[in-house]
């Protein structure tokens, strides 16, 4: 029998019920293998980066493949048969890595990491960073190819911060979606904490910069600025 | 922008200062007519919350003796459902507005915005400069499709960039409006704010950038 497992930063977590091998039959090793295949280039991106700037950009990471259940939900709201082989086809988030960065710069770090991937193919870009969805939620989606033994499986990679990844986590069980009345002023509200979050991350970075080339004393600060601006003219 | 407030009840005048700070004013508390006075003499003051009844001196005398002296901040008066006299009269020596107490605080609020935007040159409540808006009653810094939410003292430094119409403002400019005079704050603190700025202009793709001249200030400038 097949060992079906899932990962977490390296680690075994769950085991994948038999439910999954019954409706994706032998895909699902393929689709297993691309989870695997997202868990080792990940590491890769830690190990490069690493190598490369000094630093580590990753906090945590983590790969899953959609639980049989929500993939038939799914299928059914799209009018597309419930087949393992129509969501292997229809659906792009079967398989899904999540990048969680400590600092902003590390998102857009793993970002072009991912883009110049010669074994990726990447499919699509939605940057709900740069244009946040209504609520206010902010993250970089790459959906990406990958060739498993021949069959293509589609799978998103999405890159956060910590501090992204606080506001999802909690949006997510708030469970607000169909609160009728009060959804609206939700929705507005979550998008205030998702804009002041958005604004913390930025100062973080802010802050981290400040300490690595120091913060110059009152009377320095005027020839610093025009140090800068004379390098950036 | 920075708001006196005269209120002698000192309840009240915690609570109004708790709230006009996490609205993104800086605030200088007093609790007599003679301090109120004095602060107001002595410093630029964007609006005044002048309560009528006071120790020492009452609101009415310390308006008046600010008017005889030339200070023109827009002055919203706090009076009691009572005092329509003492209304009128404030209004004729140059109070801008009054709110019987009890008040509410929304109300409060959109008459300080109403009352500090009414002066010679006007300043919407959206800020525009390029390519970039601040909103000044939701402190959101915005580019059209992405909006971060400033805090008090960022807010604050935008602000006064963006209402300042190309002139320059000093660091001093800076520390007096936003941190007062009794600030323990080093100079940097300035720097180390226009340094979040900055970074949140570029990371919004700003066609405006802060920039310095030599031994004069900052100020708000297009990139070329």
């Amino acid at each position: 029998m097949l060992t079906l497992l899932s990962y977490k930063n390296g680690e075994i977590i769950v085991p994948v019920d038999t439910a999954a091998q019954m409706f994706f039959g032998d895909d699902l090793s393929s689709l297993l293998d691309a989870q695997s295949l997202l868990a080792t280039e990940v590491e890769q991106l830690r190990r490069d980066c690493a190598a490369c700037a000094g630093k580590d950009p990753v906090d945590h990471w983590q790969t899953r493949m959609k639980s049989v259940e929500s993939t038939r939900d799914k299928l059914g709201r799209l009018g597309l048969p419930v087949t393992g082989e129509s969501a292997l086809q229809g659906l792009r988030d079967l398989v899904g890595l999540r990048v969680v960065c400590p600092f902003i710069d590390g998102v857009y770090l793993a970002r072009k990491w991912f883009l110049e991937r010669s074994s990726l193919e990447i499919v699509e870009e939605r940057d709900y960073i740069g244009a946040p969805k209504a609520n206010g939620y902010r993250s970089c989606h790459l959906i990406v190819r990958l060739h498993i033994r021949g069959t293509p499986i589609t799978a998103e990679i999405q890159l956060r911060t910590l501090a992204m990844d606080c506001w999802a986590t909690l949006e997510h069980q708030l469970k607000y979606k169909n609160a009728a009345p009060v959804q609206a002023l939700i929705v507005r509200e979550l998008k205030r904490c998702a804009d002041e979050i958005a604004s913390t991350d930025w100062n973080l970075l802010s802050i981290r910069e400040m300490m690595e080339a120091g913060i110059p004393a009152g009377d320095d600060i005027m020839e610093k600025e025009l140090d800068n601006a004379d390098s950036a003219g | 922008m920075r708001i006196l407030l005269a209120e002698d009840e000192r309840e009240l005048s915690s609570a109004l200062t708790e709230i006009l700070t996490h609205n993104h004013y800086s605030v200088d508390a007093v609790y007599n007519g003679q301090d109120a006075l004095d602060y107001g003499l002595s410093s630029n003051y964007d609006g005044i919350i002048l309560d009528i009844m006071m120790p020492q001196l009452d609101g009415l005398t310390v308006l008046r003796q600010l008017r005889e002296q030339n200070v023109v901040i827009p002055v919203l008066m706090l009076t009691a459902k009572s005092e329509i006299e003492d209304r009128i009269a404030g209004l004729d020596m140059g109070a801008d507005d009054y709110l019987s107490k009890p008040f509410a605080m929304g109300e409060l609020l959109a008459r300080l915005r109403a009352m500090t935007r009414r002066k010679a040159d006007y300043i919407p409540n959206i800020l525009q400069l390029g390519n970039i808006t601040l909103d000044r009653a939701s402190f959101e810094l915005s580019n059209g499709e992405t909006s971060l939410r400033l805090a008090n003292k960022e807010f604050q430094v935008l602000e006064m960039l963006m209402s300042a119409s190309g002139r320059l403002i000093s660091t001093e400019q800076f520390m007096e409006r936003i941190w007062g005079f009794d600030t323990e704050a080093e100079a940097n603190v300035v720097w180390v704010y226009l340094s979040f700025l900055r970074k949140k202009l570029a990371a919004l793709g700003a066609d405006v950038a802060i920039k310095v001249t030599r031994g004069a200030g900052y100020r708000l400038e297009k990139l070329t």
